[in-house]
């Protein structure tokens, strides 16, 4: 079903979303991918990744408190919505069934 | 210390990002730079950030956030807080609340009653089984004076014969109304009654139309047998009470001759909306003694066109056809076949029928559906406005909550179903309101329009439908201009208190406010008109004495003992005359109508008139005006076959009345014996002229008549009374019956009933229009009341100012109230000419007018006028008379 389909990327920002669970936002998100998968996160997909999600219902957000960090500016803070966490579920289960049925002479090669 | 991000990309950032977006990338953007800067250096830290900036300004972030469906409240609450606050703004604005509810109930019901009215109409005949292909033979002629005549009914062999000659035809039916009057009795000679719906029909009655019967039993398998009669449910219980009717037997009487039936079954009473409603049903095989005598068959005739015989057609079939099959069938068969012309009416149109001779009911008027239809709909448009109007006006009141809203993010949509939903919540209550009203008045509605409906009907699919719709489009209608104008208000605007109204809603209210007071004065002129043509009816020349002139229907009745039974009865001083006569009103269900009369002195032209027989003292009673010569004598032996003309038969010869005074008339009467025609000539000298006078319908222009005195074919008794007590004297009147016509029911009624009936159409439809216009005005006076009231809540300071600075009470008054007449007399300019030609084409369908002058628009728009101010200043008294300093005090 279109809308609901879960990109790479979108699967490992909504994990981290979960990992972080009440100080989840933009930043400590693109943290938490960089130190997880050592790879070079930009902030501007960060937050195309979060927007969409939202919009797909997967998450939730509301601002959190303004910092001197930020320059006066307050967080919006992202949580998971049931939904949310049934599309990561979702998403596991197809692999699971998936790597079930990889041969195993195939895994062996390597 | 703290660096700052570069400027530039920051604004860049600004300037395309929605706002909705910009504190939480800009906040997230200053953190990373900051840790960028610790780590990596200015120069780093500024060129990531350039390069994020420019990452953060895709095409998606120029949007607004996307609302989140989640966010809302469930749908309960949001239920229970629209409730919450309909109810409360309804219970604030008590009085507007009061009439638009009381507004849009009355009206609906309205609306809901002649809805009912127009269905039942036009629904005419339609629970017949295949009504849609089933017509009525009927035809036009020439009478013997050249005029084209049309007569519903059709002579028996011609259906028939169609039947044979075509396919198409699958179904042909015939059935008379013969006994006119009929006695019937149960055995019992006290237990005599005139019957008037005896229908004698052929066997086939039942494939062409739907005979249900009560219990079980087949309608076709006893009208099979011509000793069984079926009768109706209402006339089994005025017959035989509670006993059970099958089996019972009843005997019919008519010229001297008895016929007995045994009741087979019992048939369900016809609904109210077919033109022919039969109390019983008998095989016409059955009164056969009856058609042979006189060595002829008036069933199966060629000419004698003498039942009402339909057709049953397979779909699709081309009329034209039939038609033509049938001129043949004429050709073939008939004498006068180039002058007669066959002509197919379907069924369902029968009702609205008018203008042929012999029909079974009175015709309805379309028109008149028209106008109640349109009239229905001015009145629930008059209460949508006055909902329009109230809503706009107290808007200022709930732009507040309307600038609340939408701060709070309530979108535009929502506010417009909110507020539609309120009007849908008004029209709801007051559709149960209406409902109430409907139970209330139905019996007065039947009572009205003579139609049985009963409460049952709102459960039926179509009044269910009508309602539903109705719910809908007056939801709709009332509450979408108020929705969508109090859903535009700017919200800063209306929080700040600055809001301004405009001229809009305040123009859009005039208009609406003239039209109400238009339509008011249309319908009040249209029920003046009306009522005044119906009391010249009442006091045309015939009517005159209707009320003081009791009606008994005659069978057949000698001389003699009329004469004795004058006598008797003249025994009480307050019976003043008797005379025996046609049947008056006039009207064509009667026999004898007409006589074609040729003056030989003057030319040999056949003149055709109405033929008025009563006996020496019918012009006595009916106090006709003599314009010369004199009237009938008893005592001058001569008169018995002398005759009286009106002016309108002397004009046609074209002589002056003196003239017309001993001109020789000869009379040829034509009656029908088997194989041809019979020919009787009589002759008449005229003795005296009669002024003209109404005696039919005074839609139908006053033709020539010949007034005889002939008593034999009278079929009417008159009696005229002066004074006494009314039951006393019939009952006097039947005493002295009983002794003369022991065998005979005293059948009575008076003329004024008579009456009744002729102008029966109009007569409703004027009491329908009097109750509407009632409503209308009520409605408009309720508009006008709460748009008063609201306007003189809004300037309750103006006012006080006014009255500081000195001005009167009167002059406040006139200030309040000098608008609504400027409107008032606007909507007279449109109002009138409108209401002139609608009277101008309602008259038109009489020949004989009320007059009515001009003066009486100026008359009934100063009521309107006063209504309006009446209306206006009440409510406006009140508040020029307040103590301006309660109203200034609260600044």
């Amino acid at each position: 079903m279109k809308g609901t389909y879960l990109g790479e990327f979108e699967e490992i920002v909504l994990l981290a979303v979960g990992i972080l669970r009440d100080g989840a936002y933009g930043v400590s998100i693109r943290q938490e991918i960089e130190d997880q998968t050592t790879r070079n996160v930009n902030i501007g997909a960060v937050h195309t990744a979060l927007h969409r999600l939202e919009d797909k219902g997967y998450l939730s957000s509301q601002f959190g408190e303004a910092e001197e960090v930020r320059g006066g500016k307050r967080k919006r803070l992202f949580t998971l919505t049931a939904t949310g966490v049934k599309a990561l579920r979702d998403a596991q289960a197809i692999r699971k069934q998936m790597w079930a049925q990889l041969p195993k002479i195939l895994l062996q090669q390597n | 210390m703290k660096h700052t991000p570069p400027a530039l990309a920051k604004r860049l950032l600004r300037w395309f990002c929605h706002v909705e977006f910009i504190e939480e990338i800009e906040g997230d953007l200053y953190e990373l730079f900051q840790q960028r800067m610790e780590k990596e250096g200015h120069f780093k830290a500024r060129l990531h950030y350039y390069r994020d900036v420019l990452d953060a300004t895709n095409l998606y972030r120029s949007q607004p956030r996307k609302k989140n469906p989640h966010q809302t409240l469930p749908l309960r609450d949001r239920l229970k807080h629209f409730f919450t606050i309909a109810i409360r703004n309804m219970i604030r604005s008590r009085s507007s609340t009061a009439i638009n509810l009381c507004g849009l109930a009355v009206s609906l019901a309205s609306f809901l009653f002649i809805a009912l009215y127009i269905v039942d109409e036009t629904t005419y005949d339609t629970f017949h089984p295949d009504a849609a292909n089933t017509y009525r033979i009927s035809y036009s002629f020439k009478s013997f004076d050249g005029k084209e005549g049309r007569d519903s009914r059709a002579a028996g062999l011609w259906s028939v014969t169609l039947k044979e000659m075509m396919p198409e035809v699958k179904h042909v039916t015939r059935f008379s109304r013969f006994g006119w009057p009929g006695n019937v009795w149960t055995g019992n000679p006290d237990n005599v009654y005139v019957e008037q719906q005896f229908f004698w029909v052929d066997s086939t009655f039942t494939d062409i139309f739907s005979l249900p019967l009560v219990g079980n039993g087949d309608a076709g398998q006893v009208l099979r047998n011509p000793q069984e009669v079926i009768v109706s449910e209402t006339t089994a219980r005025r017959y035989f009470g509670d006993k059970d009717p099958i089996g019972q037997s009843i005997t019919y009487a008519r010229d001297g001759m008895n016929f007995s039936f045994t009741v087979g079954a019992v048939m369900k009473d016809f609904p109210s909306n077919t033109h022919f409603k039969p109390d019983f049903i008998v095989n016409s095989v059955a009164l056969n003694p009856l058609w042979k005598r006189n060595d002829e068959d008036r069933i199966n005739s060629w000419r004698d066109s003498f039942s009402y015989s339909f057709i049953n057609v397979e779909p699709g079939t081309d009329l034209n056809k039939v038609s033509k099959t049938l001129q043949q069938i004429f050709d073939k068969n008939l004498e006068f076949a180039k002058t007669t012309h066959p002509i197919l009416i379907p069924l369902h149109d029968v009702h609205f029928t008018t203008g042929f001779l012999f029909e079974l009911d009175t015709p309805g008027d379309k028109t008149h559906l028209y106008i109640f239809g349109s009239i229905g709909l001015l009145i629930l448009a008059m209460a949508c406005i006055n909902y329009m109007n109230l809503a706009t006006a107290r808007s200022i009141r709930r732009s507040k909550e309307v600038g609340l809203r939408k701060t709070l993010g309530v979108s535009k949509a929502m506010l417009v179903t909110q507020f539609l939903g309120e009007s849908f919540l008004m029209t709801g209550i007051a559709m149960v309101l209406a409902m109430i009203l409907f139970a209330v008045f139905l019996s007065t509605f039947n009572m009205l329009t003579l139609k049985n409906f009963d409460l049952l009907v709102v459960g039926q699919n179509k009044t269910l439908y009508l309602l539903l719709v109705l719910f809908v489009t007056v939801g709709i209608l009332a509450g979408s201009y108020p929705a969508f104008y109090l859903s535009g208000f700017r919200p800063v605007e209306s929080l700040k208190g600055t809001l301004v109204t405009g001229r809009g809603p305040e123009n859009f209210r005039k208009v609406l406010v003239i039209l109400q007071i238009c339509i008011t004065l249309v319908l009040l002129t249209g029920t003046y008109v009306i009522q005044r043509q119906l009391a010249f009816i009442d006091h045309t020349r015939l009517s005159e004495h209707k009320d003081e002139v009791v009606t008994v229907r005659l069978g057949k009745i000698t001389a003699d003992k009329m004469a004795a039974y004058k006598q008797l009865a003249k025994q009480d001083p307050h019976v003043k005359e008797i005379s025996t006569g046609p049947h008056l009103p006039r009207r064509e269900t009667f026999s004898n109508l007409q006589r074609s009369m040729k003056f030989d002195a003057l030319s040999q032209t056949i003149y055709s008139w109405d033929q008025l027989d009563g006996d020496f003292d019918f012009s006595n009673l009916f106090g006709l005006e003599l314009v010369a010569g004199r009237g009938l004598s008893a005592d001058n032996p001569a008169d018995s076959s002398s005759i009286l003309l009106n002016e309108k038969a002397v004009k046609e010869l074209g002589i002056t009345p003196e003239k017309a005074l001993g001109l020789e008339a000869e009379e040829v009467t034509f009656f029908e014996r088997q194989g041809g025609m019979g020919r009787l000539v009589t002759r008449h000298k005229v003795i005296g002229v009669v002024k003209d006078f109404n005696y039919a319908s005074v839609r139908l222009p006053i033709a020539p008549a010949a007034i005889g005195a002939k008593s034999a074919a009278s079929e009417m008794m008159y009696v005229k009374l002066e004074g006494g007590n009314i039951p006393e004297l019939i009952e006097h009147l039947i005493q002295a019956w009983k002794q003369v016509y022991p065998a005979t029911p005293f059948q009575y009624w008076f003329m004024d009933e008579e009456f009744g009936r002729l102008y029966q159409t109009e007569r409703q439809m004027g009491q329908i229009i009097t109750y509407l216009s009632a409503v209308a005005i009520l409605i408009a006076c309720l508009g006008l009341f709460g748009l008063a009231s609201f306007t003189a809540e809004q300037k309750v300071k103006e006012i006080g100012i006014r009255k500081v600075m000195g001005a009167s009470t009167g002059q406040i008054l006139f200030l309040l109230t000098s608008r609504y007449i400027k409107l008032a007399a606007i909507a007279f300019l449109i109002g009138i000419p409108i209401a002139f030609i609608s009277i101008h084409f309602w008259m038109e369908t009489f020949v004989y007018k009320a007059a009515l002058g001009l003066g009486f628009y100026v008359v009934i728009s100063l009521i309107i006028m006063a209504i309006v101010i009446a209306t206006v200043a009440l409510e406006s008294l009140r508040a020029a008379r307040a103590n301006p300093s309660d109203s200034m005090r609260h600044e």
